[in-house]
């Protein structure tokens, strides 16, 4: 057995439910991982050790008790740190607290509670899940814990760097144009934006309440779609909330993926790419292709154009919540932060609405290739994570579009899976998405997926290098 | 239509309206990031009409009642 904290979820649950393993030996197991690790990636912002081994000891003590315990039961999770935990603060990773100490949690996070989750802390975020990586703030950015020197990508910087140290058994981050999906590639590990409205948005906080979604980051497939059926499912208290049942995601992993149709989005990857993301999403056609799937090429509407859709409605529902503050106090926020949001203030009323006439318009498009096809795959980046030094652009979005804000648009749930390494050692993510609440059909081609690749989940292990070093990626693990 | 200044003057007169306070530095950078924002906003559908209905907000699905319980 590797060592506790390296388990995948599924495996760790398995070995509690086996009585191997105690829900205590692998919260502490955890903590003392974030406690070695801490200084070199800054993944979290708070860390709960005392509460969470209390936690896990009334785990323990249910299961010993013979009462019913789900997969969730005993499991350390940790969530981005724009996620109401009760009695926490909610930081958002900015100088500008949301308040003193949370209420209550966020629904997702009660949901967990519920069943059994041991909550080690609060992860690192890029400032209002928006405006890093920034050294400006009152808390050090996250770090790649595959090379130092790089960001884990963002704004759910610490849920991604976490999971790829294993810092966590699983982690929620937020998406509101790729910050779940982005982070998980640049760290090697998988990421779920489900269809917006499938996982209540109570007690997060917002960035654009309209685009907003909250997912999984985990080790692998399987550990997204037991976290997934964790947290779905209708919420009174949140108006986007969809009524709709939730399937057991992780029974339906397994099996063939024969005849499954998969749309390749090429004209969104193939002008902006690097070589070594076109050819890692080659060799994953050809993976897909091995297993039986139909691979065809689909037209969709131009990445700028769903981007410049998402995007002017980002700003505006922006700086709609944080507008107050940016009059009356903007040297409190961190320089990214304040210069992208109030760049927000500008966006008309006209401008917001022909934003949303477009998205309805670019929403039915998209809706029409699941006509033609059950998957779409396309880049979930354009190259690796950035060296800190180069991701200190002010408007990085104005000049290159993001592959993963469509879905966000459009609210199609959409999972990053990490499929090569580059030759410096640096992991690479592709994309997949499908139709509204089909969140299993995507599992289950990921999954697939990632058992016939093989070179995943992968444990970046310190010491973490301070620069990536050319090296085989079979060495690593 | 997108606000679109003639030249830095007017777009500091409107940052100010709008409430911002900017220090040089960041006038001369959000006037030129303002640029960027325009020239998205220009490349958004140009055949939408009067009768194009926006998404509601909070549903963007193309069947609105996917989302409502």
């Amino acid at each position: 057995m590797s060592s506790l904290h390296e388990m995948t979820l599924t495996d760790a649950s398995a070995q509690m439910a086996l009585g191997t393993i105690t829900a205590v030996e692998l919260t502490q197991a955890y903590l003392t991982q974030i406690e070695k690790a801490q200084p070199d990636l800054n993944a979290y912002v708070t860390v709960c050790a005392e509460s969470a081994l209390h936690q896990a000891q009334m785990a323990d003590a249910r299961r010993h008790k013979g009462l019913p315990c789900g997969p969730l039961h005993g499991v350390p999770m940790a969530f981005k740190d724009v996620i109401d935990v009760g009695g926490l603060p909610t930081t958002c990773h900015s100088k500008i607290p949301t308040t003193r100490a949370a209420d209550a949690d966020a629904a997702a996070v009660a949901k967990l509670r519920q069943a059994g989750v041991v909550i080690l802390g609060k992860l690192a975020t890029h400032e209002y899940a928006f405006g890093g990586p920034s050294h400006d703030l009152p808390f050090p950015p996250a770090r790649n814990p595959w090379a130092t020197d790089h960001i884990p990508g963002g704004s759910s910087s610490g849920s991604a760097a976490a999971m790829a140290a294993r810092l966590c058994a699983a982690s929620l981050g937020t998406d509101t144009s790729g910050s779940i999906r982005m982070p998980a590639g640049d760290c090697g590990v998988v990421g779920l934006k489900p269809t917006y409205g499938r996982v209540s948005l109570s007690g997060v906080f917002p960035l654009s309440p309209s685009m907003d979604h909250v997912g999984p980051i985990t080790a692998t497939v399987g550990d997204a779609a037991l976290v997934l059926e964790g947290i779905a499912g209708f919420d009174p208290g949140d108006p986007r909330s969809a009524n709709r049942p939730v399937p057991c995601y992780s029974a339906k992993l397994g099996g063939s993926i024969r005849g499954t149709r998969i749309g390749i989005l090429r004209d969104w990857y193939e002008t902006y790419a690097c070589p070594e993301v076109t050819t890692a999403i080659a060799n994953a056609m050809d993976v897909l292709r091995d297993l039986g799937a139909d691979l065809i090429e689909v037209e969709t509407p131009p990445l700028e154009q769903l981007n410049a859709c998402g995007r002017v409605i980002l700003l505006s529902e922006g700086f709609s919540v944080h507008g107050r503050n940016l009059r009356e106090r903007p040297e409190d926020f961190g320089r990214f932060t304040r210069m992208r949001m109030q760049l927000g203030a500008f966006v008309t009323a006209e401008d917001y609405l022909r934003a949303q006439v477009a998205r309805r318009r670019l929403t039915a498009e998209m809706t029409a290739l699941f006509d033609q096809c059950d998957i779409l795959l396309t880049a979930n980046q354009f190259g690796p994570a950035a060296r800190f030094d180069e991701a200190a652009e002010l408007f990085p979005f104005l000049n290159r579009p993001f592959p993963t804000m469509p879905f966000d648009v459009t609210g199609h749930p959409a999972l990053s899976l990490p499929c090569a390494f580059t030759r410096d050692g640096l992991p690479l993510g592709l994309q997949l998405a499908t139709r509204h609440f089909d969140e299993a059909r995507l599992l289950h081609v990921g999954h697939a997926f990632e058992t016939a690749l093989g070179l995943f989940p992968r444990v970046a292990r310190a010491p973490y290098p301070a620069k990536p070093v050319p090296q085989d990626p079979q060495a690593r693990n | 239509m997108p606000f679109d200044p003639v030249d830095l003057d007017s777009f500091m007169t409107h940052a100010k309206a709008l409430g911002l306070q900017l220090s040089d530095t960041e006038q001369r950078e959000l006037f030129d990031g303002l640029e960027g924002l325009n020239a998205m906003i220009a490349s958004l559908p140009d055949d939408l009409g009067p009768r194009d209905v926006p998404a509601t907000l909070f549903c963007p699905m193309a069947a609105d009642d996917l989302v409502r319980p």
